[in-house]
């Protein structure tokens, strides 16, 4: 025979049940069943020893427990989606400095035209370069924060891709034009301090704002 | 909590964990009675939630400290949904290096006379 649950115990169940289906899925899926079953026991003790109020005691540590649980394990999943994200920008801004461009614009036709439309003259050849570098540098200085205040670190890890770059298109073209690869390598280190320029005069700008916005409040 | 080697790399636990361990040494336990036994070897100064308490077995069966067991009991005579928890080698020498730990920590606090007996009069 079934027994009818004292409306309280349901009560506080039904609480515990939507508090835990605040933490992430994969916590819910896993834990929810056996977290319930446990706090209904809990409850069942507390109901047998003290009634109503035996349970609505066991209110405030459990809910508060639940709550610091929620923002814990949303924190953890938060974490490692930030990082997840920031491993596939790096692999995604990785192999746009690192992939053999020219040598698909001789293997593929539709790529050809309009790689050759972008890099048709040496201007724009220049400004192509400094861009993929410049954007490339962004992206970096972007997700990795600690990189803005050591620029010749930044400066080395980029030249370092800037260099790999190079490698990979001589291996691809079977050239060793090494006047115009000393070119690109320039052109490189140029996006790569633009980069930095740019990231710095946007937090500078940022930094003036929010002391402003500080003085002003102080003036009130 | 990742997957250590060395016990010593799992360095310190928090007390929840500690206790949870602690908790599983005599044999395996389901969540319930591993917070009844918590309860119980803390004389009711440690005591933690149903939360604390699946966050804690996460972290630790990613860990390798403890295991879930297979077997689950007849539903007819417990609660299907319980699950019953066992401790690994791993996890017992973790305990044990957490052990020495704190025992080097009360250590000094016996040598600069912190658990000095306790005097009426101050």
């Amino acid at each position: 025979m079934r027994h009818r649950l004292p409306w309280i115990i349901a009560c506080s169940l039904l609480l515990y049940r939507w508090l835990l289906a605040l933490t992430p899925s994969e916590f819910a899926d896993e834990y929810t069943e056996p977290a319930l079953q446990v706090f209904h026991q809990c409850c069942r003790e507390a109901y047998r020893e003290r009634g109503t109020w035996g349970v609505l005691r066991l209110w405030l540590p459990t809910f508060l427990d639940a709550l610091h649980g929620i923002v814990a394990e949303q924190g953890i999943t938060l974490k490692r989606g930030v990082r997840s994200h920031l491993t596939w920008l790096v692999v995604l801004a990785l192999s746009c400095v690192l992939f053999p461009f020219s040598w698909l614009s001789k293997a593929w036709e539709p790529f050809g035209y309009l790689f050759n439309l972008i890099f048709s003259t040496p201007q724009t050849y220049i400004v192509g370069h400094v861009t993929l570098f410049c954007l490339t540098g962004i992206i970096v200085l972007l997700f990795m924060p600690a990189l803005r205040k050591r620029a010749r670190l930044y400066i080395f890890c980029l030249m370092l891709g800037a260099f790999a770059e190079e490698v990979i298109q001589i291996l691809f073209n079977a050239h060793s034009g090494l006047h115009k690869d000393a070119r690109n390598l320039l052109l490189d280190l140029c996006g790569v301090l633009l980069a930095l320029l740019v990231l710095r005069l946007l937090m500078g700008k940022h930094f003036l704002e929010k002391n402003m916005s500080d003085a002003t409040l102080r003036n009130r | 909590m990742k997957s250590a080697e060395k016990p010593e790399e799992m360095l310190p636990l928090s007390p929840a964990v500690f206790h949870i361990l602690l908790a599983l040494v005599d044999g395996e336990r389901h969540g319930y009675s591993i917070m009844q036994q918590i309860a119980e070897q803390t004389a009711g100064t440690l005591r933690i939630g149903p939360t604390t308490l699946y966050r804690s077995i996460k972290q630790m069966l990613a860990g390798g400290l403890i295991t879930e067991v297979e077997e689950r009991p007849d539903p007819a005579l417990d609660d299907e949904r319980r699950r019953y928890y066992r401790i690994t080698n791993f996890g017992k020498l973790v305990a044990r290096a957490e052990a020495r730990r704190l025992e080097q920590a009360l250590n000094v606090a016996r040598h600069k006379a912190l658990l000095a007996p306790h005097t009426d009069g101050g």
